[in-house]
C-alpha cells in the first residue's frame, strides 16, 4: 500500500522544474531580438572598455583609498544580494498549504541551496577580479602577505553562502520593521565583515566577522515567523519575473507585465501642478502612472548612479560616454509608459482619446528632458568649476558639452517621446 | 416583449400580463434619460447574446435590471457605454444616438461595473479628482462633493491610499464614489451591492434615492431582488438575452401570477418566471 502512496516531494520537485523550464521557455524567444536591438553591440563595447580599464589599473594601480573602498564595496554588494527563486504562484497558498512541510522540503531548500551557492560564487568571483589589484595596490600591498589566499576565499565564500541563508530567514517574519532591521543587520554586518577581513589581520578580523554574524542570526530568532512565507515568496517572484520582463522590453516589445505601485511622495506631488481641466485629464492619468510605477524606480535609480559617477568621472571623453549611455538607457526605460494598460473605467469616461497619446508623449519628455539635464548638470559642472581661464581647450570641451545637451534633448525631448506615441496595447480598439 | 413571455405563462397570468403591459408596449417615451431600440448585439455577430432588447429609463426612475448569471445585463450595459457595438437596434443617452456621438452620450452618463476596476498608481482622492478632470467640474466644486462623499461613505481616512492596500468593499465604494462625483443624467450600476458592508449598501441606496430625487435616472443590474423591489420603479427581467417581463415590482409579480400583497416576494415571481421560460411551458 504505501507504493500507491503518491511521491509527494517528488511531485512538488518536479512542478518546481516545470515552472522554471516554462519560464525559461516564455523568455528565451526575446533573447535573439533583444540582442538585434543593439545591446549585444553595447554589451560588447561595454566588457571591451571595462576590460581596457581593468588593464590598465592592473598595470598602475593607484595609491590613493579610492580602489580598495570601491573593490570592497563591489565585494559588498555581491555578497548582500541574494536572490532565491521558489517559482512559487499566489495560488499554491491555497492548493499547497496543507503540505506545507514537504514544499518546505522540496521547494524552498533547494532554492535556499542554490541561493547560497550562487551567493558563495559571486562573492568569489568579486574577489578573483580584485585579487591582482589587491596584491598590487600600495594601499594594500601591506596587508595582503598576511592573508593567506585559500583561507581568505573561503572566509568570503561563506559569507556569500551565510547571506544566501540570513535572507532567507528576512523573509520569514511578519512584521515588516522587523524585516527592514534585519536586512540592515545583515547588509551592516556583511560590510564590516567584508572590511575587516580584506583589510585587518585575519586573527582579529576572522572571530571579529563570526561574531556579527552570529549575532544577526541570533537576531532572527526574536521575531515570530511564518514557517513557509507563501505569499512573500510567490509576490518576490512575481517580483523578479517583472525585472526580467522590465529589462527586456527596454528593447523589444513585451505584452505588459503587472506592476506594484510605489508611493513616492518625494517626486509624484509633481503631478498635482498640472491644470485642473478637461484636456489634462490624461496627462494627469499618466504622470501618476510613470512616477509611482516600477520602471520610473529604475529610471531614477539609473539616472542618480549615473550622475553620481559623472561627478567624478574623468577623463572627458569618459565623462561623455557616461552621460550619453545614461540619457540613452534612461529614455529606453521611459518607453515602458506605452505599455501600460488602464482598466476599463479609463475608456467609459468622457476623455478625447486623441488626446491621450500625446499626454503620454508629454510625459516622458518632461521626465526625460530633466533627467537628461540632471545627468548634463553632472557632467558639466565639475568641469566647470575647475577651470579659472578659458583656454582653447576647455572651449573645444564646452562646445563638446553643448552638443551633449543638444544630442541628449534631442532624444529624451523628441525621438523617446515620438517612441511612446505608437499605438499602446489597450488603444487598438479604441 | 409580451410574446415572449406569452408562451410561457398560464392564461390567467397572460392576460394579466397583457392588461399591464399593453399600454407600455411602443411607449417610449421622448424625454428618455436611455432609450434602447430593438438592440441586438454581443461579442460576435454569429452568436448574439442579446436578442431585440428594448427599454427606456426615463429621469428621475430606477430601472432594475434583473437576471439570471448570463442573462446579458452586463453585456446591455456595455453596450450602453459603447464598449461593444450593437448588431441593430440603436442606443440613444439624454435624445443623443451613441453611434453618432459617443463623447457626448459618455458625458452623459456614469458607470460603476460589477468589479472595481481601479488605477493602482492613483490614491482614492486622485482617482476623484481625475474624474472630476474628465468630466469637467470645476475644483471647488469636485473638491465640496468629494467631501461629502467621503463622509457619506466613510472613507474620509482612506483618502490618501492606493488601491493595493484597500479590501474589495473599499474599492467598491471609491468606484461609486467616482460616479456619484460626476453627477451626470444617468448612471449604471453593475452589480453595486458585491461586497459592501451592510452600512456600504444602506448608504448608497439612500445616495441614489437622492440622485433619482434630482432627477438622475438610474439602471441598477442586481440581484439583491428585496432591495430592488423596495426601491425600483420598474425592473426589466431579461433572460437568455431577450427581455422576459418588463413592468414595476407589483407588475412583474402579477405576470408570474402572484396577487397584490400576498405573502410571496419578488423573489418567488423571479423564480417562476424564469423556471417556466426555462421549461418553456406557461406558469401554473
Amino acid at each position: 500500500m504505501a507504493d500507491e502512496q503518491p511521491d509527494i516531494p517528488a511531485r512538488l520537485r518536479e512542478l518546481t522544474r516545470q515552472r522554471a523550464a516554462a519560464f525559461r521557455k516564455e523568455l528565451f524567444p526575446y533573447i535573439p531580438y533583444v540582442l538585434q536591438s543593439g545591446l549585444g553591440l553595447v554589451a560588447v563595447g561595454a566588457i571591451l572598455a571595462a576590460s581596457a580599464c581593468y588593464t590598465k589599473l592592473l598595470a598602475d594601480p593607484p595609491s590613493g583609498w579610492t580602489l580598495h573602498v570601491a573593490a570592497a564595496a563591489v565585494l559588498v554588494l555581491a555578497a548582500i544580494r541574494a536572490p532565491m527563486r521558489t517559482y512559487l504562484l499566489p495560488a499554491d497558498a491555497v492548493f499547497l498549504l496543507p503540505i506545507e512541510r514537504e514544499a518546505l522540503g522540496a521547494v524552498v531548500r533547494p532554492a535556499l541551496r542554490a541561493s547560497q551557492v550562487r551567493g558563495a560564487i559571486r562573492t568569489l568571483a568579486a574577489f578573483a577580479l580584485y585579487a591582482p589589484l589587491y596584491i598590487r595596490s600600495p594601499a594594500t600591498e601591506a596587508a595582503a602577505p598576511a592573508h593567506p589566499w585559500p583561507l581568505l576565499a573561503l572566509l568570503l565564500a561563506a559569507l556569500g553562502s551565510w547571506n544566501g541563508w540570513a535572507a532567507w530567514q528576512e523573509k520569514r517574519p511578519p512584521s515588516a520593521p522587523w524585516r527592514f532591521g534585519l536586512r540592515c543587520a545583515r547588509w551592516a554586518a556583511t560590510a564590516l565583515s567584508a572590511a575587516a577581513l580584506l583589510y585587518r589581520p585575519l586573527p582579529l578580523s576572522a572571530p571579529l566577522a563570526a561574531a556579527s554574524l552570529l549575532a544577526v542570526s541570533l537576531a532572527h530568532r526574536l521575531p515570530a515567523k511564518h514557517r513557509l512565507p507563501w505569499e512573500r515568496l510567490a509576490a518576490e517572484e512575481a517580483a523578479a519575473r517583472r525585472r526580467w520582463y522590465r529589462a527586456f522590453s527596454w528593447f523589444v516589445d513585451i505584452p505588459w507585465q503587472d506592476t506594484r505601485p510605489a508611493r513616492r511622495g518625494w517626486i509624484a506631488w509633481t503631478a498635482e501642478r498640472i491644470p485642473w481641466r478637461t484636456g489634462s485629464s490624461w496627462t494627469y492619468l499618466y504622470a501618476k502612472t510613470l512616477l509611482r510605477g516600477e520602471s520610473f524606480g529604475a529610471y531614477w535609480r539609473w539616472t542618480a548612479v549615473i550622475a553620481l559617477l559623472l561627478l567624478y568621472a574623468r577623463p572627458a571623453s569618459v565623462d561623455l560616454a557616461l552621460y550619453l549611455v545614461g540619457v540613452w538607457v534612461g529614455g529606453l526605460q521611459l518607453t515602458e509608459l506605452r505599455r501600460v494598460r488602464f482598466p476599463e473605467y479609463a475608456r467609459v469616461v468622457p476623455q478625447n482619446r486623441e488626446r491621450r497619446r500625446r499626454a503620454r508623449a508629454a510625459v516622458v519628455r518632461a521626465v526625460g528632458l530633466a533627467g537628461t539635464l540632471l545627468l548634463w548638470l553632472a557632467a558639466a559642472l565639475p568641469a566647470a568649476g575647475s577651470g579659472a581661464g578659458l583656454s582653447s581647450a576647455q572651449a573645444n570641451d564646452a562646445g563638446l558639452r553643448l552638443a551633449a545637451l543638444a544630442v541628449g534633448a534631442l532624444w529624451s525631448g523628441w525621438l523617446v517621446p515620438r517612441r511612446t506615441t505608437r499605438i499602446g496595447e489597450d488603444e487598438a480598439d479604441d | 416583449m409580451i410574446q415572449g413571455y406569452r408562451k410561457i405563462l398560464a392564461p390567467s397570468a397572460s392576460a394579466n400580463a397583457e392588461r399591464l403591459l399593453s399600454k407600455k408596449e411602443g411607449d417610449v417615451p421622448m424625454e428618455a434619460a436611455l432609450e434602447i431600440r430593438q438592440l441586438t448585439g454581443g461579442y460576435s455577430t454569429r452568436r448574439p447574446v442579446l436578442h431585440e432588447v428594448s427599454f427606456a429609463v426615463r429621469p428621475a426612475e430606477m430601472v432594475g435590471l434583473i437576471g439570471l448569471n448570463g442573462a446579458g445585463k452586463s453585456t446591455v450595459i456595455k453596450h450602453i457605454l459603447g464598449l461593444l457595438l450593437p448588431h441593430g437596434g440603436e442606443i440613444r443617452i439624454t435624445g443623443v444616438r451613441l453611434q453618432d456621438d459617443p463623447d457626448r452620450c459618455r458625458a452623459s452618463c456614469a458607470y460603476v461595473p460589477e468589479h472595481p476596476s481601479l488605477f493602482p498608481n492613483l490614491t482614492v482622492e486622485e482617482h476623484l479628482r481625475w474624474t472630476a478632470m474628465a468630466y469637467g467640474i470645476g475644483r471647488d466644486e469636485a473638491v465640496s462633493r468629494m467631501r461629502a462623499l467621503a463622509e457619506r461613505f466613510r472613507m474620509a481616512e482612506a483618502m490618501g491610499a492606493l488601491p493595493g492596500t484597500l479590501s474589495k468593499g473599499m474599492k467598491q465604494k471609491v468606484m461609486l464614489m467616482n460616479a456619484l462625483l460626476a453627477e451626470t443624467p444617468l448612471l449604471l450600476i453593475d452589480e453595486p451591492f458585491l461586497g459592501l458592508d451592510p452600512l456600504a449598501v444602506r448608504s448608497l441606496l439612500e445616495v441614489l434615492d437622492e440622485a433619482r430625487r434630482k432627477g438622475t435616472a438610474i439602471l441598477l443590474s442586481s440581484h439583491l431582488l428585496p432591495a430592488l423591489e423596495k426601491r425600483a420603479d420598474r425592473l426589466v427581467l431579461l433572460h437568455r438575452g431577450r427581455v422576459l417581463a418588463e413592468g414595476t415590482p407589483a407588475e412583474v409579480k402579477a405576470l408570474a401570477g402572484l396577487e397584490a400583497g400576498a405573502d410571496a416576494d419578488l423573489d418567488d415571481a423571479f423564480e417562476t418566471l424564469v423556471l417556466a421560460a426555462e421549461r418553456g411551458r406557461p406558469v401554473g
